[in-house]
């Protein structure tokens, strides 16, 4: 990628000198070699001091030196001796004098711990040019621009489920680069989990071209965003091309306001194809709110399971196993996810430090993942979200391809008066007491789930079944349906002998 | 607040020497008992002998709770109500108006009585169908429910017209166990129960020390941090393996570690045998080092109480 993939719009290069780029918003030092990249940047309002620091070249005094010495003691006397020695104490004058200047930068971000780049083989001259230029952009208003999209991208991934997924640091572009290459269906540019929260606004800066390079490639591209930093991380990535939002979100609340969000910086943006919207389902509270959530908006492409890694990985006592009742969570994740139409995917590999597979899962690593995928598959999940490039071929040969969209399902007939439950099911306890927060009617979920009902005081019981005497205790409880239950001995009566306490 | 409840030992409040010698058993927690341990015709004299049995059932350093009886809620209530308790038990739990009106109930009698407000909390039992139905309105209540999840096996396998003893096999009652936790987890409550193991492991068993050592370490997994006891063996187990073992602790640190040094390297996530442990984990393992630490306190000051009833017994004129 070049350094104008990295400029946002609105944004212009004031100067430039060995690598170090000074915008009208920040200055960026920006070195591609052929096996690495270096991206370091500040905004300006980061910067607190901006300066020249010449160095002596150390490399070119040492070697003055040892030519020196080793002509000393070689022959003393001679005139060969003589010009040799005269030679390393000419290059030991050069190097103290003719060192590099290195543009030294100091941040509020590193704690005061300034940044020195050098500006190899540039001038003296070039060097102070490019420091005016650097402060007087740091000094300037920054330019108001207009933002127009230079293009309109339809991904090829759009509305379609994609089979694999591959995570990535925002603030990583080799790792953009290397993802851009591979042969995952989507590449998901993450800008919180996976970058240190100090990088993160520089993360954000660099989100514009990451975005628009990844959307002119064959892959889809979505961005993880946090929710504590959701309007700035919105900022940061909806852009032409932008397919979808990641987002760890825990109530319909919470989606439509994501909603209302993506909305507002489309319309901004001019942004022509819908964001969805990836919920990501990582907490007890998003589990337990997981059908109404996922229907909280039409945008909500998929959900992403968090919990349990599908590698099903050795014990750790990490949060997802502090609550194990792995079976049950993803039973109730698959029912809320088919009942509100939205596909499943997983996770492989997402809990493997990169560069660790081998080391997690010992010497069959492709084997694991490729069962993984299939058992998931079979599970019902329709693609996985990893962070590793080796899982992405397994995942891409386990899933179907482009799964649609599911249909939400439709209510079930009504049961015919003989065959009505004696207590009212959830869904009629719902009629009983409607939503009061009514979503848009077009994303209403058919089939109100009991999690929609508040707690009801049960019918009257039949007075065939209430019990002989009447309840004691307090009178504003209601007839309790534990009073006419048949009458079952406790555990206490019934299987365990008296404790032998004291 | 970090409390240590690992084991709630019942005790039928009737039996004077049952409650005086309670401490012996060391349980965090001491439930007086006047329901299902209470025989009918005993249970005047137990609701009686409550305010004596207060501070008896707290000599060891235990808290001290009551479970009620849920058709004589006010009765148990008022009868309990005193210095020194700091939870009601409330069995049979299936709505939210039984909870709002027990919390009411409890504000009364607080003030009434000189107990500071709020400082009687709720757990409720859920036993029934319709309690796991309606788990989340019942545990979202009250702000006097800290910690939920505490299924009545034998009732709500009676409930669900499953068998008691199928639970041997497999674990009937994984959908309620999953719902109810899920409510607590939810909430940000602290997890009560116990989680299913094979073999003989219920509240009801106590023979088999293996099965009940590894129940209650699967317990510990699943994140549940208190279970009910009838019996003092069930009390060594949990208060032994409901907690972080030395291991878990140890590999925690590690992690506090890994993830200490990645953090000041400007990394995302440390690396532990190849696992990340992001911001999350190692928050996770110093909650789990926290505890280990709450719980070795928790014991060196039953210990000490235990020491001092110990001398007081031996010096006792026979």
């Amino acid at each position: 990628m070049a350094i104008e993939d990295y400029i946002q719009p609105g944004e212009r290069i004031v100067a430039e000198c060995a690598g170090v780029y000074a915008t009208n918003h920040r200055i960026i030092h920006y070195t591609p070699r052929s096996k690495s990249l270096t991206f370091r940047e500040y905004a300006y309002p980061q910067i607190t001091a901006l300066k020249l620091v010449p160095k002596a070249r150390f490399s070119t005094v040492f070697l003055g030196f040892i030519v020196t010495l080793l002509s000393l003691l070689a022959g003393p006397g001679s005139p060969f001796q003589v010009g040799v020695a005269a030679l390393g104490v000419g290059a030991m004058g050069m190097g103290l004098l003719l060192g590099d200047r290195y543009l030294e930068v100091t941040g509020d971000a590193d704690d005061g711990k300034p940044a020195q780049w050098r500006l190899r083989d540039a001038s003296d001259k070039e060097s102070k040019e490019f420091l005016a230029a650097a402060r007087a952009a740091m000094a300037g208003p920054p330019a108001l621009v207009a933002v127009t999209p230079a293009i309109v991208i339809e991904t090829s991934m759009s509305g379609t489920v994609p089979r694999s997924v591959l995570l990535i640091p925002a603030d990583q572009p080799s790792q953009v680069r290397s993802a851009l290459e591979s042969v995952a269906d989507v590449v998901c540019i993450d800008m919180a989990d996976l970058v240190h929260p100090a990088n993160r606004a520089a993360a954000r800066l660099m989100m514009w071209g990451e975005v628009t390079a990844a959307a002119r490639s064959s892959k889809g591209v979505w961005a993880q965003i946090g929710v504590e930093s959701l309007q700035e991380d919105l900022e940061a990535c909806v852009w032409p091309g932008l397919g979808a939002v990641v987002a760890h979100v825990d109530s319909a609340e919470a989606v439509r306001g994501l909603d209302d969000a993506l909305a507002a910086w489309e319309k901004e943006r001019d942004v022509q194809s819908q964001v969805s919207i990836v919920v990501a389902l990582d907490t007890a509270a998003a589990v337990w709110s997981v059908r109404e959530t996922l229907v909280a908006s039409p945008r909500v492409l998929a959900a992403a399971v968090g919990g349990q890694d599908l590698l099903h990985l050795p014990e750790t006592i990490s949060p997802r196993q502090l609550f194990s009742a792995q079976e049950y969570m993803q039973g109730r994740i698959a029912a809320g996810a088919i009942e509100a139409g939205v596909p499943m995917l997983g996770k492989i590999g997402t809990d493997i430090a990169l560069g660790h597979l081998a080391e997690a899962l010992g010497t069959i690593v492709d084997t694991r993942i490729f069962r993984a995928a299939q058992t998931a598959r079979g599970d019902g999940f329709h693609g996985a979200v990893t962070t590793h490039l080796e899982a992405l071929s397994a995942c891409n040969t386990a899933f179907p391809l482009s799964v649609p969209m599911l249909t939400p399902l439709q209510p079930p007939a009504p049961l015919a008066a003989h065959l009505q439950p004696v207590v009212p099911s959830h869904f009629e306890l719902a009629q009983i007491a409607p939503q009061t927060t009514p979503t848009p009617s077009a994303y209403n979920p058919v089939v109100p789930s009991h999690f929609d009902v508040k707690p009801q005081t049960m019918p009257p019981v039949p007075e065939r079944s209430r019990p002989v005497a009447a309840p004691r205790g307090l009178k504003s409880l209601p007839l309790s349906p534990s009073n006419w239950r048949p009458v079952v001995p406790s555990h206490f009566g019934r299987v365990v002998p008296p404790p032998e306490a004291g | 607040m970090t409390f240590v409840r690992r084991s709630m030992l019942f005790t039928p409040a009737n039996v004077r020497r049952f409650v005086e010698g309670v401490w012996k058993h060391s349980p965090d927690m001491v439930v007086l008992d006047i329901e299902d341990s209470v025989a009918p015709d005993q249970k005047q004299s137990a609701q009686a002998m409550m305010q004596d049995a207060i501070p008896l059932a707290a000599r060891g350093g235990a808290e001290v709770a009551v479970r009620v009886n849920s058709d004589t809620v006010a009765e148990d209530c008022n009868a309990a109500i005193w210095p020194g308790l700091c939870a009601v038990v409330l069995p049979k739990a299936e709505t939210q108006e039984q909870i709002t009106t027990l919390d009411a109930l409890l504000t009364r009698l607080e003030a009434e009585r000189g107990l500071p407000p709020m400082s009687v909390e709720i757990m409720p039992m859920i036993e029934s169908a319709i309690g796991v139905q309606n788990a989340y309105a019942i545990a979202s209540a009250s702000r006097r429910i800290k910690s939920f999840g505490v299924l009545g096996e034998a009732d709500l396998t009676a409930d669900l017209g499953a068998s008691f003893d199928a639970l041997q096999s497999h674990d009937v009652l994984a959908y309620p166990r999953g719902e109810v936790g899920l409510a607590a987890c939810a909430l940000g409550l602290t997890v009560n129960g116990r989680a299913w193991t094979p073999g003989k492991a219920t509240i009801a068993d106590y023979g088999d020390l293996e099965a009940l050592e590894r129940s209650m370490r699967a317990s510990w997994l699943a994140g549940c941090r208190s279970t009910f006891c009838i019996h003092p063996r069930q009390v060594a187990a949990a208060n032994e393996h409901l907690r972080p073992s030395a291991s878990d602790v140890a590999q925690a640190s590690e992690m506090v570690r890994a993830y200490t040094e990645a953090d000041r390297a400007r990394l995302p996530y440390g690396v532990l045998d190849g696992l990340v442990v992001d911001a999350k984990s190692a928050q996770t393992a110093q909650n789990i080092i926290d505890y280990a630490a709450a719980c070795d306190a928790k014991d060196a000051a039953k210990a000490s109480r235990r020491a001092k009833l110990e001398v007081e017994a031996r010096n006792e004129p026979v």
